[in-house]
């Protein structure tokens, strides 16, 4: 069960990372024992090492600045896009029935199958991951808004007619911060999938940098113990952009 | 601005077969409080949203006169207070809000806020929520909520206060506070700014205790059966409930409640 109360206690913090010494206390039993070869799953103390080397020669923060540069930009051109059309299709009806169709349509074709022809639009570089990154996080962002705006209380929206607000203050007094739940939502589940679709197109289209370009390499040279580095970056990572996404939510419910 | 009379000729509603509202005519002079008093289902909210002009009748007329020329503001007060308000906002924004709609309407004086803090204040003075001025409306008690609902709908200077039901959702006690606090309302404003009330109930005692005439509706399709004056004096406090003239005036409307509810086990 989740939680109900979102601020935690320091001691459920305490306990939160719990959960972490445990897997972490198998992981160095498992090695030790040498239960599992270290081909697969190499120790705790190798894995640190290795992460180390690439901190050090700076190629991890290399990777890490290509990857977030791409999938940034992808979020950016899917919010810019998906945000402002999921408000409008949220509104008019008339926009909604146009492109509702397509919207599903789309959304069921998976990122990866489109590989092939963006490759032959757009090429190997960076355009071509950018857009496919846009392009996932784009429709989940776009149907996100657009239920936010869709399910705002119709009560509401009649009292306010009543009472003659409308236009601008209607969106931004009622509209907006009843949408916006689920515009943060939507952010959320894009990100990640922002960082998935990104990932993978590093690993399949002609990459020279990124994580998901160094991962398949660390593969391809039995480097078990830098991949499970990369692995644990790419994790902390997906957090850290979660909770960026949270922080400016809450900054902008208090504001 | 001010409401010198609402007039509803021959009205009547249907939904596809279904007759709502049957030729209900009725005319309210300013200053008056008309409490709409009927079984559950009569159509005394689909009376309620043709008045505010958010149904349109499917014959008949509803004329309102007013001295400025324009259709009558309204000001409405909906049985869901949680989603007729703006939970997110303080119940002091939920107020300036409207205010603020009415200076983009071209009304000049609303455009100072200065001018929108003292009618805010004003109203919130009379109706003993100026400590809760700043507070978030989620966080505010059923009857709280609704207080400041009433008092959204008459800052804006209504010529048309409508109340779909204010009190359904609150406890007896509750209801009898914010009752009398209404009546207070009712009373400051009605010296300075000429306005009609209609209010719907399914409660004998706010029926009477607000109005100085109750509609009573018969079951669908509605058609008002009986209008009944109340000549009880103003001010009013709940004080009235046991007094003898009201008392004899609750007996009509329960002998009504009764009779149009055993037509329904008569025709089942």
């Amino acid at each position: 069960m989740i939680p109900k109360n979102h601020i935690m206690s320091s001691s459920s913090r305490l306990f939160a990372s719990v959960g972490f010494i445990i897997l972490l206390g198998v992981w160095w039993l498992c090695t030790t024992i040498s239960f599992v070869s270290p081909i697969f799953l190499p120790p705790p103390s190798a894995v640190i090492q290795a992460w180390w080397r690439i901190i050090l020669d700076g190629s991890l923060f290399h990777d890490i600045t290509q990857t977030l540069f791409r999938v940034s930009a992808g979020l950016g051109i899917a919010s810019s896009i998906a945000i402002p059309l999921g408000f409008a299709m949220g509104l008019h009806s008339r926009l909604y029935v146009l492109l509702q169709g397509p919207t599903e349509f789309f959304r069921t074709i998976p990122a990866t199958a489109l590989f092939p022809l963006c490759i032959i639009f757009l090429g190997i570089g960076d355009l071509s991951k950018i857009a496919l990154i846009a392009y996932s996080s784009g429709l989940t962002l776009l149907v996100n808004v657009m239920h936010g705006v869709h399910s705002a209380s119709p009560i509401r929206r009649t009292a306010m007619r009543i009472f003659g607000v409308r236009r601008w203050l209607l969106f931004r007094h009622v509209i907006l911060p009843e949408a916006l739940p689920a515009i943060f939502t939507g952010l959320k589940i894009s990100a990640s999938l922002a960082m998935v679709v990104g990932i993978v197109t590093e690993m399949f289209i002609g990459t020279t940098a990124g994580i998901g370009y160094r991962i398949v390499m660390a593969q391809q040279l039995y480097n078990t113990a830098e991949l499970y580095s990369l692995l644990i970056t790419t994790g902390l990572l997906g957090v850290l952009i979660n909770r960026s996404i949270a922080w400016s939510e809450m900054l902008l419910r208090n504001r | 601005m001010s409401i010198t009379s609402l007039d509803l000729e021959n009205l009547s509603v249907s939904v596809g077969t279904i007759k709502i509202l049957h030729t209900v005519s009725f005319s309210a002079q300013q200053g008056e409080f008309i409490t709409i008093f009927g079984p559950n289902g009569a159509g005394k909210s689909t009376l309620l949203n043709i008045v505010a002009g958010l149904q349109s009748p499917t014959s008949g007329t509803l004329r309102a006169t007013t001295s400025h020329g324009n259709p009558p503001r309204i000001g409405m007060v909906f049985q869901n207070y949680d989603e007729s308000m703006l939970p997110w906002h303080s119940v002091y924004d939920n107020l300036d809000l409207v205010l603020q709609a009415r200076a983009h309407a071209g009304e000049n004086r609303y455009m100072s806020q200065m001018y929108r803090a003292n009618a805010i204040d004003k109203i919130f003075s009379l109706a003993g929520i100026t400590a809760l001025a700043h507070r978030t409306f989620s966080s505010l008690s059923g009857g709280q909520k609704q207080l400041a609902a009433i008092c959204r709908a008459l800052i804006v200077e209504p010529d048309l206060l409508l109340l779909d039901e204010p009190f359904s959702a609150l406890d007896y006690m509750t209801s009898r506070n914010i009752e009398t606090t209404l009546l207070q309302l009712w009373q400051e404003y009605i010296r300075t700014h000429a306005m009609i009330a209609l209010c719907i109930s399914h409660n004998p005692d706010n029926a009477l205790l607000l109005a100085d005439r109750v509609l009573l509706l018969s079951r669908a399709p509605a058609t008002i059966a009986q209008q009944l004056s109340v000549t009880l004096p103003r001010p009013r406090s709940p004080h009235l409930l046991t007094d003898p003239a009201f008392t004899t005036l609750r007996s009509v409307l329960l002998t009504h409640l009764e009779y149009e509810y055993a037509q329904v086990h008569h025709d089942s």
